[in-house]
């Protein structure tokens, strides 16, 4: 009888991806890009205190590596396999023939579930790889500045990477964008669902790797630079070194949600990369939930994902609800919460809890039998000195 | 067993038609339960991490306490520990490092 309850719930289930379930699926997509972005920003600037506001180009080098690499590589391997494409080499060729080129494509992929697989996962590989390039050439000059001025060369550096995506088309079709090889397309349903699914995989494995190095030594050593990085320095620990080195693992991660992204969009283009979107706004999430704790960056990013696709998609409904255009109501609410919250609670929703480091006993520590008196101690040392006669000093005070 | 019946009947409805669609309800499920899950985990460990913290403090401010309601005066080797600048060579005391009192 419950089996048949329980099946009765499932037909009652919906099985069209559209109306209000369209929104739940564009949501969780959004969610998992960000919360990626986020937790990526959390490990710099929440943990080891690098304030990296170059975010938009780690995405944007993820999203590069899908428009430049793996579609080319695609191309190739269908003309390999004897499928007859326009020409793409030349500038021109690769941004009016793509439309024609990419439907192939994708009529080829429709069959072909493991060469989509393939290079999906070569996407995010190489996106990963050269997310850490990335990372280490922005650390060159950044690693070695106060925060003031990593963070002026860190948003010069993600206006670069646009314009770079806006004046050499061969990368991602200039001003013109272009579209990609959809390398879902194998998949029978609706495609959003499946990339839903596996960015919310990816940003759980993300957590997941965050979590291990934040709790281990390497973590704690983090925060020992966020705190003071000056007497981290003087106990011989190499603090440029490990700046460099948090700087190349979140880039490396944090190029995955660009990946991610254009997969979903199945186009690129560089203005889609902009820096408000990629890193004010994961920003504004960890400061709302509160940055170095990962509980946090979920909670604010749960909240502006939310917030801001509830606008996008119902934005005509409640424009007579406000005096100025409703376009302008996402900016508003940006700089309004971030006010807000820097004026009531500057440490986020969830402020920051002291270090724990799971399987050690702490109780056990505290209640172990180490006794330690300090307050015997001057009473020892003079007592010590009387009892052996004149210490060291003593003479020479007696000469005196 | 139950559970396996609903389980085999949910992949049977892949197999008909509109597979597309079948596919979709699925993996909707399957994301909103990673939509779930992950938070959910993370609140967990937050609270558990918390809960950690304030037992290892209320521990510790209790044996604080019994430190403070000790005679001050006392000597630490004397009620049976060990005063901490015992074990290294302090210039100032007559005792070598671990040396037993007698």
């Amino acid at each position: 009888m419950m089996a048949n309850i329980a099946l009765g719930i499932l037909y009652s289930l919906p099985t069209a991806i559209e109306g209000t379930n369209r929104l739940i699926v564009d949501i969780a997509m959004f969610f998992g890009l960000l919360v990626i972005v986020a937790m990526a920003l959390n490990f710099q600037y929440g943990n080891a205190g690098i304030p990296n506001m170059g975010c938009a180009v780690q995405v944007i080098i993820g999203a590069f590596t899908v428009s430049a690499l793996t579609t080319r590589l695609c191309f190739i391997i269908l003309e390999g396999a004897g499928i007859k494409l326009q020409t793409w080499a030349s500038d021109y060729d690769w941004v009016y023939h793509m439309t024609f080129n990419v439907d192939t494509a994708n009529g080829f992929l429709r069959n072909n579930a493991l060469l989509g697989i393939s290079l999906f996962l070569f996407s995010i590989a190489v996106a990963i790889v050269l997310g850490a390039v990335i990372g280490y050439l922005i650390s060159l000059p950044a690693v070695r500045l106060r925060a003031t001025y990593l963070m002026i060369v860190l948003i010069t550096m993600a206006d670069t990477s646009q314009i770079f995506g806006r004046n050499i088309p061969a990368i991602s079709g200039g001003t013109l964008g272009m579209f990609i090889p959809a390398l879902f397309k194998w998949y029978p349903g609706d495609s959003g669902v499946i990339c839903a699914v596996v960015t919310l995989l990816l940003g759980l494995i993300s957590f997941f790797i965050f979590r291990t190095m934040l709790n281990s030594p390497y973590g704690r050593l983090m925060r020992s630079i966020r705190e003071n990085e000056v007497t981290v320095g003087s106990v011989g620990k190499n603090v440029v070194g490990i700046r460099r080195n948090v700087l190349m693992f979140a880039s490396g991660i944090t190029a995955i949600s660009g990946v991610m992204n254009a997969i979903y969009t199945n186009f690129v283009i560089e203005a889609a990369y902009q820096r408000a979107y990629w890193t004010y706004w994961p920003w504004l999430m960890l400061i709302l939930g509160g940055p170095g704790n990962n509980a946090g960056t979920f909670l604010g990013c749960a909240l502006i994902v939310a917030l801001r696709r509830l606008i996008i998609v119902y934005k005509f409904s409640i424009q007579s609800l406000f005096f100025f255009p409703i376009a302008y109501l996402e900016d508003i609410i940006l700089g309004g919460l971030l006010c807000i919250i820097m004026i009531f609670r500057p440490n986020g929703l969830i402020p920051e809890k002291l270090l724990y480091i799971p399987g050690v006993n702490y109780s056990k520590i505290v209640q172990e039998e180490v006794k330690v008196d300090w307050r015997s101690a001057p009473k020892a040392r003079l007592k010590g000195g009387g009892e052996k006669g004149p210490t060291k000093k003593e003479p020479e005070e007696e000469k005196k | 067993m139950y559970i396996a019946q609903l389980i085999l009947l949910t992949f049977f409805r892949v197999a008909q038609e509109d597979i597309g669609a079948q596919y979709d309800n699925i993996l909707f499920y399957m994301m909103i339960f990673l939509w779930v899950i992950m938070p959910a985990f993370i609140v967990y460990e937050e609270i558990k991490e918390r809960r950690a913290l304030a037992e290892s403090e209320r521990a510790s401010e209790a044996s604080t306490g019994e430190e403070a309601k000790a005679e001050p005066s006392e000597p630490a080797e004397k009620k049976g520990g060990r005063a901490i600048f015992g074990r290294v060579k302090n210039p100032f005391s007559k005792h070598e490092p671990n040396e037993k009192k007698e």
